[in-house]
Order: C-alpha cells, then structure tokens, then sequence
C-alpha cells in the first residue's frame, strides 16, 4: 500500500477533511490478477484502465476459465494499492517524499547556518 | 550538536509528528483494504466465481473509508507545511527579519519567485516574506523552489504540493 496526497487549491487546505480514495498502481484490471495456468483460460477482458476511480463493486477484468477460480487464478501478491487524498486528477507526491523534502530543505538550512559566523 | 541543528529542533520535531499520522494512516489503510482479512480478498479484490465458467474480478470494500485516514492526512500535511514556515523564521531568527511573519514561498517561475518576493502596489515596493534576509539565505530559498530544483518537472516536486 501506498500512500499519496494531491496538490491542494487554497480551500482544500483550510478543509479539515479531504475526499480520499483507493486506487491500484496496476495501468489495467488484468494486471492486478495472475492466471496459474493459460491453457485453463479460455478468455479474459480487461474492464478498469488506470485513470478511473473504484469504488465499491467496481469490475476489474472478467475471465472466462475451465474449473475453479480458487485453483486457477490469484491476486498479484505484488501488485499495489494506492490510497490518496485530495482530487483525482491532481499533481501527486508521497506523504514520505514530501516529509523527506522538508526535512532536506531544513537540513540545508541548518548548513547555511553554521556557515555563517 | 550544531547551532544550525538545534535550531532546526522544532521542525524535526513537527517533521517526525506528521511521520507518526503517516504511520496512523496507514495502518488504518491497511486494514481498511483488507476487509476480507487479508488473503480472502486481497488488496480487496475478490474472484467471483458464482456464475462458472465467468470469473468477475471486483473491488469490494463495503465500509466507507474511515474518517480518520482523512483526520491524519490533513494534520500530516498542515504538520509539513507548518514546518517548512519554521525553516523560513528559523532563518530569520538567525540571519534579520521578522520572524512572526512571512511563509516559506513555493513558486512556479522566476516571474511568479519576483512577484511574490518583491511584490508591488501601484508602482510602490511592499512587505515581501523575505525582507530582512541576506542574500546567501534568499538564495537557499530560490534553490528550494520547484521550478529552479526541478526544473521543467516543477509539478513532480514533492513541495509543490503545499504551495
């Protein structure tokens, strides 16, 4: 799980709360689910694309297979969720890389002084 | 322990609260994208299999998300932009300047850093954020801005998010 934060306008910074939303890092539906064994699928379709919201209920991909799903296909172990505040289609950083910039930028600050007599 | 470090205590301080809201968040995101209790329905996807032989990956998270995810967000980034403004009275304290007023500046361009650091009004200077500061430390702040630290890729600039 990551975790991003989108650019605030002036009043989403003055919001106590921000509209925050889930979504994968997969660019399509069928990248977040692996098939154990093709030759058992008989087809797949892609339904979600990177770029659309999910919420609850909403359809990944669809698979049309020979036997259980359980024995046949998974979800990627590897594949990432993201969890976001602010809008949708905003410039996005990492609450860690923000955190990590200032701390920089203290740190420089903090050098210039010492530098100084 | 440097002079410069200790008197950038308080913003590590600040710096390493908005890290424990982090921890908070996602530690409640964990949970929230889980609701199957982790390996039934991973990262929250479910395998529907009800109808053989159609197989219907979907996202399922009945609950709404927990109001605290977005509690911690917002004092993890009002912690982090609080911080950034102690860097800027922090200097101040050491190098002039008021440090009661004035925010640490994020710009998008050399025009927008002139405008608001030297701003103007009918033709006549006004109060900028930095007056009082020495040129060695107005220039550490114009390094810091995301057009000039970034570039062209200003918007990716971690920073620009709290401008």
């Amino acid at each position: 799980l990551r975790s991003l934060v989108s650019a605030l306008d002036n009043t989403d910074k003055h919001r106590l709360l921000h509209h925050g939303f889930v979504y994968p890092a997969a660019e399509r539906g069928l990248d977040l689910i692996q098939v154990r064994d093709r030759k058992k699928v008989l087809s797949e379709g892609n339904v979600w694309v990177s770029g659309q919201p999910i919420a609850h209920g909403t359809v990944m991909a669809r698979f049309r297979i020979r036997g259980l799903a359980k024995d046949l296909l998974r979800v990627d172990p590897n594949a990432e969720i993201k969890l976001s505040t602010g809008p949708l289609d905003a410039p996005r950083t990492t609450y860690e890389d923000m955190i990590v910039r200032v701390r920089g930028i203290a740190g420089r600050a903090g050098a210039l002084i010492d530098g100084q007599p | 322990v440097s002079e410069g470090n200790i008197a950038m205590t308080d913003i590590y301080a600040k710096l390493a609260w908005a890290e424990k809201h982090l921890a908070e968040l996602m530690s409640l995101a964990q949970e929230y994208l889980r609701p199957g209790g982790g390996d039934d329905r991973p990262l929250g996807i479910e395998l529907d299999n009800r109808r053989p032989p159609i197989v219907v990956a979907r996202f399922i998270c009945e609950r709404p998300m927990p109001v605290e995810i977005s509690l911690h967000a917002g004092d993890l980034v009002h912690n982090t932009r609080t911080a950034l403004d102690h860097v800027l009275a922090r200097l101040k304290d050491h190098f002039g300047g008021d440090s009661r007023s004035g925010t640490f500046p994020i710009t998008e361009s050399d025009a927008d850093w002139k405008g608001r650091i030297y701003p103007r009004r009918n033709g006549k200077r006004q109060r900028g954020p930095l007056d009082g500061l020495p040129c060695c430390a107005r220039l550490l702040i114009h390094r810091e801005q995301p057009h000039v630290a970034y570039g062209d890729r200003r918007r990716d600039d971690p920073i620009a998010i709290l401008s």
